[in-house]
């Protein structure tokens, strides 16, 4: 009886909680990203070994966010971290046009994934304050993402120098869990 | 702009679907392949560990700090964790870094799964 109440309040009350990992090459601006969401600044960064994880409130969801280290040495740890997992947001380094093919390839490798089957996909084409930067339509296509079958997914320009798209993906994620999806 | 849900409805080919990826039931060729994957890694490592013990690349290249382990491989210099960020925070269109150091119980991990398909092979062929 408790629990239906429980539920009751929380389905009324909004306060959901999301559990999400951020995963991507290394140098994207994972860990940037994070700070940028958690605290609204820019920190300066070091290769992440390991992890970051912190809870970002946003309309009402608690997402607890986890920013995996995106080093090749331990990409393979990447999947300790994948049951649960309600979404995931893929950051790829739009600047970085010669590992696009590396991240394409990364990504495609999760989205097969098991524990995954149920995560919506929420992609940032990070980086769009360097010259050179790929717009998301020309990521879109280097990433394959018309691929993706039976999954809700989304490509957002992003900077996380700016502070630019990173709300309106975070919207994006929140309507989409909202709505049962994840 | 975004491209949300919608779109990709849209634009996926609603007759074609992912093909399942061909049981890998050929042996001899993931022999081939873990050879194929360790014996560049180790010249590769061995070559790493040659210029890590050159004098110049005994020091970051920036900082001046002992025993760099990472590497900008477009400007060929060593340098720390802390110069790393630094490198990074330009981005990869400047300096491109890399961990010059592959972690050994990987290498041991390739190697020893390496020698034992390969006996696998000789002795049991099916």
């Amino acid at each position: 009886m408790g629990l239906v109440f429980t539920k009751l309040f929380s389905s009324l009350f909004g306060n959901k909680e999301a559990r999400i990992l951020v995963l991507g090459l290394d140098n994207a601006g994972k860990t940037t990203i994070l700070y940028r969401l958690q605290m609204g600044e820019v920190v300066s960064t070091i290769p992440t070994i390991g992890f970051n994880v912190e809870t970002v409130q946003y309309n009402n969801i608690k997402f607890q966010v986890w920013d995996l280290g995106g080093q090749t040495s331990i990409r393979p740890y990447w999947r300790c971290y994948f049951p649960n997992t309600q979404a995931i947001i893929y950051v790829v380094d739009s600047s970085d046009v010669d590992r696009l093919v590396i991240a394409k390839e990364e990504f495609h490798a999760i989205l097969e994934e098991e524990e995954l089957k149920g995560a919506v996909v929420l992609i940032f084409a990070n980086k769009q304050d360097l010259p050179g930067a790929l717009d998301d339509a020309a990521v879109t296509e280097a990433l394959e993402l018309h691929k993706i079958k039976n999954r809700q997914w989304a490509i957002f320009k992003t900077s996380a120098l700016k502070g630019e798209g990173l709300f309106e993906g975070l919207d994006w994620l929140s309507n989409t869990l909202k709505s049962g999806g994840g | 702009m975004s491209f949300n849900f919608d779109d990709n409805v849209r634009w996926n080919n609603p007759i074609g679907t992912l093909k399942p990826s061909p049981a890998s039931s050929h042996r001899s060729r993931s022999v081939d392949f873990k050879l194929t994957v360790w014996i560049p890694s180790f010249t590769r490592r061995r070559k790493l560990k040659d210029l890590l013990l050159q004098r110049d690349n005994r020091l970051c290249a920036d900082c001046n700090s002992p025993d760099p382990k990472w590497a900008s491989a477009n400007i060929g210099v060593f340098i720390c964790l802390k110069c790393c960020g630094v490198h990074r925070s330009l981005g990869s269109h400047i300096s491109k870094v890399n961990h010059s150091h592959v972690p050994p119980f990987i290498g041991c991990l390739i190697l020893v799964e390496g020698i034992a398909a390969w006996i696998e092979e000789l002795f049991f062929p099916l």
